[in-house]
């Protein structure tokens, strides 16, 4: 039903529909941008180049051919304009080399990366090591693939209800930790 | 469940609650916007569990992805206005100003009445404080209510005595007060003084030393100052200079003066100042003109806008360009 409200809108879109477009916009735009950051992970950069994106779709809507599924159009499409950015900034390397800047970080690593200021960021990094690899996993799969707990437990071969007992205790680790390091903090300023 | 015994890690673990904070399912951001205002006691907890999704969500913050949408949305839509008919905006703007207008007439009256501006000793006061740009509902003990604009603090004693109900106001409110003739209602704001009985009326206070002024909505008010006194009737407003001491009366637009609790954004004949302050207040942005074109009379009014909408219609009726850095707008003369 989903998919079918989608294909009706890229149809819309490319009679000009705005409010389709929109919508196509707000469905898909944080998956892109969770996508776009695992890609390189440079929040400006990835925030301009999937307006870029949606730009370029709304100025060629009538020219646009029938896509089976946006999500995966959009994000080959964003990949691709990540890679020319990356091109522009990094001039002096080979196009090898930047296939290797891409795809690198680990899921810690990204989430350290998304902290603004270094001070949150070391904080995070303390926290984060304070989880077994285990846990770890768990998480990552809850919020980074954004699966439910079932899909969860089928993957790791466990119960939904261990699963979610599993998160649970890993945000309570992380939470606990977090507080009496910004409590430091907040004592030091 | 019994949600009232989770703590954050529980909040930010359960799936519809994850649902309602990453705003994938409508039903969900309904149960839990409910939820927490039903049980405002949880709301620390409540953060502490959105900050942890934010932490291990990779994802663009809300407001910045508000901020993305509207810029995507008058991309798009801004450029078909330009391609049909530039001056069918200006339309909707006098037409919707013209409907706003006729919904929301209603009345105004102000009595005189001698008041010694002394708060009674020993009640415990409380405040209610609006940074800029964040506008609130303030529902006191007797029932009266009370929208707070942005920008503005709200003091008010935990418990009305038995004999009258006082508040002080930094600021713009708009209040609506319950009708009790025992315990008259008294808003102190600068050098005036506003009593009412049940009412509802609005005082724009931001810079006391300088203006303040009572718009009357409906019912009966009184306002004096240490040596002058005013009545007004319905849909009068009673300005003050505090440099001159004196009261002003004058008639009132409903819309410019009370719009901006129903998040309207109204300017009439605004010079770049009024513009600036609303923007300012209305959306937390400071505004700074670098364009040579210094004499502003504008007109426009925009309802549950973006900060960029409303800077982006300026700039096309004016000519201008903006570049925005650090909550900072610059406006410089269009090329």
């Amino acid at each position: 039903m989903e998919n079918e409200t989608e294909f009706n809108d890229w149809y819309r879109i490319t009679q000009g529909d705005e409010k389709a477009f929109m919508r196509l916009y707000e469905t898909h735009y944080q998956a892109l941008y969770s996508f776009g950051f695992r890609v390189y992970p440079d929040k400006d950069l990835i925030k301009d180049t999937i307006q870029e994106v949606f730009f370029e779709l709304w100025a060629k809507r009538t020219e646009l051919s029938v896509v089976q599924n946006p999500k995966a159009y959009l994000a080959t499409f964003l990949k691709r304009k990540i890679l020319k950015e990356l091109e522009k900034k990094y001039i002096s390397l080979s196009p090898e080399h930047i296939q290797s800047l891409v795809f690198e970080r680990s899921y810690e690593d990204l989430l350290i990366e998304q902290q603004t200021d270094s001070a949150s960021r070391d904080q995070l990094k303390k926290s984060l090591e304070r989880l077994t690899p285990g846990q770890l996993e768990i998480i990552r799969l809850k919020y980074y693939e954004q699966l439910d707990y079932e899909q969860i437990a089928e993957q790791l071969q466990l119960q939904p209800r261990t699963v979610y007992n599993k998160v649970s205790e890993a945000l309570k680790t992380l939470r606990l930790h977090l507080k009496v390091l910004s409590s430091l903090l907040f004592f030091l300023f | 469940m019994d949600y009232l015994n989770y703590k954050a890690e529980d909040f930010a673990a359960d799936e519809s609650f994850i649902a309602y904070h990453l705003k994938r399912d409508p039903k969900a951001v309904a149960f839990w916007e409910n939820w927490g205002r039903l049980n405002p006691e949880k709301l620390d907890e409540i953060a502490a569990a959105e900050r942890l999704i934010d932490m291990l969500a990779i994802r663009l913050a809300q407001d910045e992805f508000d901020l993305e949408k509207q810029k995507m949305q008058s991309f798009i839509t801004d450029r078909q206005v330009i391609a049909l008919t530039p001056a069918r905006k200006n339309y909707y703007w006098s037409l919707a100003a013209s409907i706003f207008l006729i919904l929301s007439i209603s009345v105004t009256f102000l009595y005189k009445q001698r008041f010694q501006n002394t708060p009674e000793l020993a009640v415990e006061w409380l405040k209610h404080e609006n940074p800029d740009g964040k506008k609130s509902r303030v529902r006191l003990p007797d029932g009266s209510v009370i929208v707070l604009n942005g920008g503005s603090t709200l003091h008010y004693p935990k418990s009305f005595s038995s004999k009258k109900r006082e508040l002080k106001l930094d600021g713009e409110a708009y209040f609506s007060v319950a009708h009790d003739a025992s315990r008259p209602f008294i808003v102190h704001a600068g050098a005036l003084n506003t009593q009412v009985l049940g009412t509802e009326f609005n005082i724009s206070a931001y810079d006391p030393d300088k203006n303040v002024s009572v718009s009357l909505v409906r019912g009966k008010v009184k306002v004096t100052t240490a040596n002058d006194q005013v009545m007004l009737m319905p849909g009068q407003k009673v300005s003050y200079d505090a440099s001159q001491k004196t009261l002003k009366e004058s008639g009132f637009d409903i819309e410019s003066e009370t719009g901006w609790k129903e998040d309207k954004l109204v300017f009439k004949n605004a010079d770049f100042a009024a513009v600036a302050k609303g923007i300012q207040r209305t959306y937390g942005y400071k505004l700074i003109n670098q364009s040579p074109d210094k004499n502003w009379n504008y007109n426009g009014t925009f309802h549950q806008q973006s900060v960029i909408q409303v800077i982006e219609n300026i700039c096309f009726s004016k000519h201008l360009k903006y570049r925005i850095n650090n909550k900072i707008i610059y406006l410089s003369a269009e090329k």
